[in-house]
């Protein structure tokens, strides 16, 4: 009976994502930045030339390569992206308390730690989906425009966003347990993430801790040995919120 | 049961007995616990002592047990108006445990008793008030409650919404047991078999609706004559009359309202007979619901 309840919340949630084109619109942001990536940067010194000569200055950049085109994606997917998914999924449960749907669903026999499981698996669907998609487009662009690159240096590379942006989801599924409104839950995600993006410095052995996730990106890319120790602490932490959305949701009484 | 920080209590020793398979209007002022009640009732709020026991059990104890017992309808209720009214229904069914076929079938029998089978298909964000409302009916019906929680629902809808939601809640009395929170009296009265008032979380009455207003009966009747002749001689004949007294005068009609110890009218009535006075029509005024809840709620 809970896993037949637990299918059908988490089909309304994937229903939800798509039919109020949330979900849609964190996929094709992603993917659009992840195609403007390899291409902004391929045009780059011709766009530096451009402005340059109309402020009669000289800018000489080096021929881009495929390192760039990545560092560009990396960027884009861990900075803009990342801001624009907090904009969209910061209500993703505050919001049903502010509105009340919780309510709709809590008065029925639904245990809350399913409801709660639902959504961070909704989360996990969209976001593993979002990173496939970036990972084939980032590839076929860059390696139409620089040439031949490694498919598994940049599946590996992406493994390791795929972590980091399933940290910031999940932060921002938690916070938006922990608060009913919208507002609040959306500054707390970009506080934590803002600290997060920070904190590397903070530890001498932030190569542990899940902060240091997004350092094997680049280590993937010279090549080096990589070290699973931020994975590993990631997924603890990501389990942990959502220990603690379901314990917090648990305790919520529609006041 | 207490708000966090406050002295006062919310509900204070509320002690509801509720029939079953009737309509039970629980009436208050604004603030006075209408909707605290309810959330306890529906277990989407906690209190710090006493037990709700609903069909032998004790909610607290078996709450997703509980939930299959009840359906409810909140203030206002949101409900995933992306879906269609349809959609809403079966998965509300898929809830309960029925089986897609059934969940489908259930759907179309509920949309069909609310009258919503022509909007079926389309999105609920797209229904008027009343049709939400009526959905949401629908929705707190269609697992079978024994007892279904409605909490204002005709408070923010236009008087034909209002009457299309009064209309189904009549409709379904004798299926469960409509369990009612208002602040419109003349919801109450029109369509529940038993109220209670509550007021600042204490219960002042709890009864059927005939035996509240019998009770609250003050011996006011209203009279009228059939010209200005029998008005005149009426005047002077109930002057200084410690029995009764009368309280408004309008054009040939009068209300008076008798002394408690009046058991009948027929002294009265003699009187005017045998004074020649030609009476249009004498009622005893039954006390609306309103003059009980004024009565029973102003200090």
């Amino acid at each position: 009976m809970d896993i037949k309840i637990y299918f059908l919340l988490l089909q309304k949630e994937i229903r939800e994502l798509i039919l109020t084109q949330k979900g849609i619109a964190f996929i094709a942001i992603l993917a659009f930045f992840s195609a403007v990536s390899p291409i902004s940067a391929f045009f780059m010194p011709e766009i530096m030339k451009s402005i340059s000569e109309t402020q009669n200055l000289q800018i000489i950049l080096p021929e881009p390569t495929w390192l760039d085109s990545i560092q560009q994606y990396i960027k884009n997917i861990t900075q803009i992206c990342t801001f624009i998914a907090i904009i969209i999924f910061m209500g993703f449960i505050s919001k049903e308390k502010e509105s009340g749907t919780l309510v709709f669903l809590f008065v029925k026999p639904v245990k809350r730690d399913l409801y709660i499981l639902s959504k961070y698996t909704a989360i996990t669907i969209f976001v593993s989906i979002s990173a496939i998609i970036n990972t084939v487009v980032v590839y076929l662009l860059t390696y139409y425009l620089f040439g031949k690159i490694n498919f598994i240096t940049i599946i590996k590379l992406n493994f390791f966003i795929w972590v980091y942006l399933m940290i910031i989801m999940h932060s921002v599924v938690f916070f938006s347990s922990l608060f009913k409104s919208q507002i609040i839950s959306g500054v707390s995600s970009f506080g934590f993430y803002l600290l997060f993006s920070l904190a590397g410095g903070f530890f001498s052995f932030s190569e542990y801790l899940p902060v240091g996730v997004l350092d094997q990106a680049s280590v993937v890319l010279q090549n080096g040995s990589i070290n699973f120790w931020p994975v590993l602490s990631s997924f603890v932490l990501i389990i942990s919120f959502v220990v603690l959305s379901i314990f917090l949701i648990n305790k919520w009484e529609a006041k | 049961m207490y708000y966090k920080g406050e002295k006062k209590p919310a509900l204070d020793n509320l002690n509801l007995e509720v029939p079953e398979n009737c309509i039970f209007g629980f009436l208050g002022p604004n603030g006075a616990g209408k909707t605290t009640t309810i959330k306890i009732l529906t277990g989407l709020m906690n209190y710090n002592s006493g037990d709700v026991i609903i069909d032998g059990e004790i909610i607290s104890k078996h709450k997703i047990e509980f939930r299959k017992k009840i359906g409810y309808l909140g203030q206002e209720q949101k409900m995933f108006d992306w879906m269609t009214g349809l959609e809403l229904l079966k998965f509300t069914a898929r809830i309960f445990g029925q089986s897609k076929v059934e969940a489908k079938n259930s759907a179309e029998k509920y949309l069909e008793i609310s009258g919503l089978s022509a909007a079926a298909s389309k999105k609920v964000k797209t229904y008027s008030g009343g049709m939400k409302q009526r959905l949401g009916i629908a929705q707190a019906l269609i697992g079978n409650p024994k007892i279904l929680f409605l909490d204002e629902p005709t408070s923010a809808l236009d008087p034909i919404g209002r009457k299309e939601v009064l209309d189904f809640i009549y409709s379904i009395r004798n299926k469960c047991t409509v369990f009612m929170c208002t602040h419109i009296l003349a919801d109450a009265e029109r369509i529940c078999d038993y109220v209670s008032i509550i007021n600042e979380g204490k219960l002042i009455e709890q009864n059927s609706m005939s035996n509240i207003k019998s009770k609250y009966s003050s011996n006011l009747v209203e009279i009228s004559f059939l010209n200005d002749e029998d008005i005149s001689k009426f005047k002077s004949l109930v002057q200084n009359s410690s029995d009764y007294k009368i309280i408004e005068n309008n054009d040939s009609s009068f209300k008076i309202i008798f002394n408690k110890n009046v058991t009948d009218y027929n002294d009265f009535l003699n009187l005017l007979i045998n004074a020649g006075i030609k009476i249009k029509f004498f009622i005893e005024k039954e006390p609306t619901l309103e003059d009980v809840f004024v009565k029973l709620t102003t200090k």
